[in-house]
């Protein structure tokens, strides 16, 4: 009677060990499938829900005043980085300009490690989105807002808190699908 | 490098440096293509007027982004070789990087065909006991040779008071990433940010700040996926122990197996 359990047993355990290859083999297709959907370039910013970094810069069209990050409390803000060298803020700025027309939502620049001459002349010709622009020209502020490239931007809520931040272009689909939701939200809360 | 020296010379002797003076002339990784133009407008009048009686040339164009510019300069070059008071010198182009390769052919055929007319079929080729044969090297030497070598020298545009700091510097820049281009360190990287970031990291090493505070000061920005080391918090867990898993699993088959 012991014989044959014992012997059942032991069957088993070596039917067991066939399937390792193939558990393991599942094990790594779920890793690698996994690897399919992550963007490992997209950083997720270690500012989220926290204060956006002080900064004080120059403001590009009033060079004698200041564009202060105190002054994105009230209301629920973008902060876009961009450059006018920058080509996927050239395609961005399209929906910008749309936003700024539905009065979606307020947009804050940063302009950043440009020359005056050029972003004004940029502005100029195809319009300018934003509220109010600082003028980032050696790219500290950039730095200290941990921006590895443009354009970026942050969604920012009515306590001057980084709620969001979107790396890329901001096409039609992105506002309607990731960053719209956001700022609705924002906007709802006290 | 030294071919010239080498008992492989196209001469079958090694030849005296300084007599027949050498041109080496790297332009790597030029961020700027017009930039790289430049240089050779300015490499190709030398070259032209220069006082190299047989000199030898050696040009390496690496890395040039813009395709009918390459074909400028290699015309411009054939021109300026065959033209040139080279007598009897030997033209090494190195045209590294280049990415279609039936243009490299072309190119090669073209070269061998300007220079083989050119007074470069004298005095060296007899001396050699090779007659005229063609003594024009031309090197193609991809990938390997070209960007990282060169490059890595631009960077260092600091200067420290004591060895040390040098040290903290370099230790900190090669163990940081560079945001833009993920798969290089600061120190390699020649992103404009990573380059505003060796210069942050330069003077926070003057203002006595401790690696420490400038490893945190990079992480409080970017996170910690700028450090080349990854902090012990949860999610790392398994980063950090499965080596040690592993590693315990291998004994304990081991056992299992000569038992």
């Amino acid at each position: 009677m012991f014989g044959i359990e014992s012997e059942i047993l032991a069957m088993m355990k070596s039917k067991f060990t066939l399937f390792i290859p193939i558990i393991l083999f599942i094990i790594v297709c779920f890793f690698l499938w996994r690897g399919l959907s992550l963007n490992p370039r997209e950083l997720p910013s270690p500012f989220i829900n926290k204060p956006i970094p002080q900064f004080t810069l120059p403001e590009l069209y009033h060079p004698d005043q200041n564009f202060s990050s105190t002054e994105l409390r009230g209301h629920v803000t973008l902060l876009n980085i961009f450059a006018s060298w920058c080509i996927s803020c050239r395609v961005e700025h399209a929906q910008l300009m749309a936003l700024k027309n539905q009065r979606a939502v307020l947009i804050y620049g940063l302009d950043y490690k440009d020359s005056p001459n050029d972003v004004l002349k940029w502005l100029n010709k195809s319009g300018n989105p934003y509220e109010r622009i600082g003028f980032d020209q050696i790219g500290n502020t950039a730095i200290n807002l941990g921006v590895y490239g443009t354009p970026e931007t942050f969604v920012i809520d009515k306590l001057g808190i980084v709620r969001y931040k979107y790396i890329g272009p901001i096409t039609k689909d992105v506002w309607e699908s990731e960053l719209q939701p956001e700022v609705e939200k924002l906007a709802r809360e006290d | 490098m030294n071919i010239f020296n080498s008992p492989h010379s196209p001469y079958g002797h090694p030849l005296p440096q300084g007599e027949r003076g050498n041109l080496f002339l790297t332009l790597t990784c030029f961020p700027f293509w017009s930039y790289g133009r430049r240089i050779v407008h300015i490499f190709a009048k030398k070259v032209f007027r220069s006082p190299l009686g047989r000199g030898d040339v050696f040009l390496t164009l690496n890395y040039f982004s813009s395709f009918t510019y390459r074909k400028k300069i290699a015309h411009m070059l054939a021109k300026k070789l065959s033209l040139s008071p080279l007598a009897g010198g030997d033209g090494f182009l190195t045209l590294n990087f280049f990415s279609f390769s039936t243009y490299r052919k072309k190119m090669a055929h073209m070269l061998a065909k300007k220079v083989s007319p050119s007074p470069l079929a004298g005095e060296g080729a007899r001396r050699a006991g090779e007659g005229n044969k063609k003594h024009i090297f031309i090197f193609f030497l991809f990938l390997l040779f070209s960007p990282i070598i060169f490059a890595a020298p631009a960077q260092n545009i600091y200067n420290f008071n004591t060895v040390g700091q040098q040290n903290r510097f370099d230790d900190l820049t090669q163990n940081l990433r560079c945001l833009v281009c993920q798969n290089q360190t600061l120190a390699e990287s020649n992103a404009p940010l990573a380059q505003d970031l060796r210069r942050q990291i330069y003077q926070m090493i003057q203002t006595q700040k401790s690696n420490q505070q400038i490893k945190d000061y990079l992480i409080h920005r970017y996170g910690n996926f700028v450090s080349y080391t990854p902090p012990l918090i949860p999610s790392t867990y398994l980063l950090w122990g499965l080596p040690g898993i592993l590693l315990l699993m291998g004994i304990f088959i081991i056992r299992r197996l000569s038992s």
